[in-house]
């Protein structure tokens, strides 16, 4: 099972994901409104993707996401917004190292063509820590 | 000297189709500072509405394949395994939860082409054409529309009360008046750093009507306070803002037979309040080549 966050401001665009994104197979999506409750829930559970809005009133999508990438440097982040100056942009990239930045309004095969590659994204990332720990355990137990 | 540095200077001769050229250029660009915040809250409810749409297309065949198999029980000779398979068509399918979505779905997006067509609308008073005559207006729409323009920029910074209480009809061009008011509100916006309150209200007596914006935000000091109207001042960063807006502001009261009162405290916030005469002003109203 995929689980995949999802933060927006806007109550609306959580609903119409949670009718397409939700309710495909393999996909358990949780919605939040508030990016800190989400950082609350990113303490004691862990996602394969998360997907945030930029703008937002309490604090911007790059500032949760690179909070969101402490927590789980692990996770695929995405940006989802109607909102992007060249500023927004390069902090999404240096500062919360998001993988693909998908513009409001969306289009479904887009959207689906982004969580494609980022679940397969996130796919790369844990077989790579695999080896990695396997590597060091090989090398302590020498 | 005093008086020409707190208010702009347009009256020199033949000045009058470069400050036609300045009017149209300062409203295109508080237009465009704003375009990229109205796209975004457009761009919300065009995307979910457009993916519901999409969800919608999905329901109706899950429907209409279970209305199919319906007919094909109420047409068809009676066998009871029938039932069976429709019940299996129903379960699969969801249809409870489809039913109720539905309508949750329908109301969602009905939502989002409100918010789409209130944006669209309150745009309107800026896109009409700069040269549209003087009529009386209901200076409570234009406030609120140049309000729900502004809002994009604002609501990430600061909350905003209206009251909005005028009365009477103001003589007025709609869409110059409201290039002052969103000048106004974007000032108040700037002015507060992470988050503050504006108020916009209207208001008015036996002969004048006002317009007020007031922040809490940072204020000016006395230095800009007295430069406030002069063309190209500002107290932006380079290629933030033109220096022209408030002297425009200015400019176009003027027009109007009214003007604008400014409070000011540094730390405490700003007042502005533009007076608009109920009576038409008689020769102040912009007329073409001959001035003043």
């Amino acid at each position: 099972m995929h689980e995949l966050m999802v933060v927006d401001d806007e109550q609306l665009v959580l609903n119409s994901l949670r009718r397409t994104v939700g309710r495909r197979p393999g996909i358990s999506l949780e919605a939040f409104s508030e990016p800190e409750e989400a950082l609350r829930r990113l303490q004691v559970k862990n996602f394969d993707l998360i997907i945030s809005d930029y703008r937002m009133p309490a604090m911007t999508g790059v500032e949760f996401l690179a909070q969101a990438r402490e927590l789980q440097p692990r996770s695929v982040r995405l940006i989802l917004s109607g909102y992007a100056d060249k500023e927004a942009l390069v902090d999404a990239i240096n500062q919360a190292r998001i993988f693909r930045f998908v513009s409001k309004p969306w289009g479904e095969e887009e959207l689906n063509e982004a969580l494609e590659a980022a679940f397969e994204e996130r796919q790369r990332i844990l077989s790579q820590s695999a080896m990695v720990n396997e590597y060091q355990r090989e090398l302590g137990s020498r | 000297m005093h008086d020409e540095a707190t208010s702009p200077d347009f009256t020199a001769p033949g000045i009058e189709a470069l400050k036609r050229q300045l009017f149209e250029s300062e409203r295109l660009a508080a237009i465009g500072q704003l375009a990229a915040g109205v796209a975004h809250e457009i761009n919300n409810p065009v995307g979910y509405v457009h993916s519901n749409l999409q969800t919608l297309q999905g329901y109706v065949g899950d429907l209409l394949r279970l209305l199919a198999a319906y007919d094909r029980v109420v047409e068809g000779p009676e066998q009871p395994d029938r039932l069976g398979e429709l019940r299996a068509l129903r379960q699969e399918m969801d249809v409870d939860f489809l039913l109720e979505d539905l309508q949750q779905l329908v109301v969602e997006s009905q939502q989002g082409v409100g918010i789409i067509r209130d944006i669209s609308l309150a745009l309107r008073d800026f896109a009409r054409s700069p040269d549209a005559q003087v009529k009386p207006r209901d200076l409570n729409a234009i406030a609120a529309n140049t309000a729900r323009i502004a809002y994009n920029e604002i609501k990430y910074r600061a909350s905003m009360k209206q009251q909005l209480d005028c009365l009477q009809p103001v003589p007025c061009d709609a869409s110059r008046l409201a290039q002052v008011v969103l000048n106004l509100l974007v000032n108040a916006s700037h002015a507060i750093g992470e988050s503050g309150r504006i108020r916009l209200a209207t208001g008015n007596d036996d002969q004048w009507a006002w317009i007020e914006v007031e922040d809490n935000g940072c204020g000016m000091s006395p230095e800009v306070r007295q430069r406030l109207f002069e063309p190209f001042f500002t107290t932006k960063d380079a290629g933030k803002g033109t220096g022209l807006g408030m002297s425009l502001a200015w400019e176009i009261v003027a027009d109007h037979g009214g003007r604008i009162e400014v409070h000011s405290e540094p730390g405490e916030g700003t007042l502005f309040r533009i007076w608009l005469p109920l009576a038409e002003p008689i020769g102040t109203v912009r007329t073409d080549g001959n001035g003043n």
